[in-house]
């Protein structure tokens, strides 16, 4: 089978057999987009919860008067959330890497731009802090130009939609109190996130490139 | 016949491999096999010609028990590439 093989590579090919080994090479390559809907879900619906829970325990420590413990709470239940998802984020990566593994050009922007993205939401929120302003609407707005960036790349409208909700979200918690901004928080999770993240997981078509 | 043509690219494997890494950052073993459906004894025949001539590099570590070989195309074999889309394409215009 093997020598069989190694003849079979070294016969003369024509043009038109090397365009078309070239073309059907190019073509079945395209990977499905459909697997980026897991990163979507798993964020959206960490940080949506993430949000509610914020919500209702600043709520509750504001309705008890016990102001001080409010800040180690809040920081407390946003990283509970965020490193749930970071951990669950690494085991299916490192579990995906056994079997056969492809990254496409546009899997390593995407990834550039979200760590980027990450770094950028982490010196919002420092900043904001600093002058005692709640970090929610800055947040949204960094999110809202990944996900842009992110949806125009893999050619996405839904995701692209999405990114427009974190805009006018990030408009319109500006206005409202601290409490109030959590919930535009979570709500814009689930429009700009869980939404488009469902609409490309179950599309029929995945590869939209 | 056709002796302008790269000798490394005018083979069929070959040519599948790279045609296939031109198109993505970087790609491993099982990937190329399953996209290829070539024989593991041949798709490692045709990687490593590939790297002797330096139109791919090759990365093999273990990830927990599992080896990982993964493939990259170089500045060359992207060059190499597009040398010959062009000539075969000469040999295809009517005339």
């Amino acid at each position: 089978m093997f020598i069989k093989n190694l003849i079979i590579m070294e016969k003369n090919l024509t043009p038109e057999e090397s365009l078309q080994i070239i073309q059907k090479s190019i073509f079945h390559s395209r990977k499905n987009l459909r697997e980026g809907s897991f990163y979507y879900l798993l964020w959206g619906w960490a940080l949506m919860l993430a949000g509610l829970a914020n919500y209702f325990l600043i709520s509750h420590y504001i309705r008890l008067e016990h102001y001080d413990s409010i800040m180690p709470m809040s920081l407390l239940a946003w990283g509970v959330f965020v490193v749930a998802a970071m951990i669950i984020q690494f085991a299916v990566i490192a579990r995906s890497s056994k079997g056969e593994r492809v990254i496409t050009h546009l899997d390593r922007y995407i990834k550039i731009i979200w760590i980027a993205a990450g770094l950028l939401m982490a010196l919002m929120a420092f900043l904001s802090l600093r002058v005692d302003s709640y970090p929610t609407p800055f947040i949204l707005g960094v999110t809202a130009m990944a996900t842009a960036v992110s949806g125009l790349m893999i050619r996405f409208r839904p995701l692209v939609a999405g990114s427009a909700i974190f805009l006018i979200a990030a408009v319109v918690a500006i206005y409202l109190k601290g409490t109030d901004q959590l919930l535009v928080f979570s709500g814009a999770m689930i429009l700009g996130y869980l939404v488009p993240g469902y609409i490309l997981r179950y599309s029929k078509n995945g590869d939209h490139v | 016949m056709y002796k302008d043509l790269d000798p490394i690219l005018h083979s069929q494997l070959r040519l599948a491999v790279i045609s296939i890494l031109v198109t993505v950052e970087k790609a491993d073993f099982a990937y190329l096999k399953n996209e290829t459906g070539a024989t593991s004894g041949n798709l490692s025949v045709q990687i490593t010609k590939l790297k002797e001539t330096g139109y791919i590099e090759v990365n093999k570590k273990f990830k927990g028990n599992y080896p990982q070989t993964t493939c990259r195309i170089t500045e060359l074999g992207r060059q190499r590439f597009v040398e010959y889309v062009k000539a075969i394409s000469g040999y295809l215009k009517p005339g």
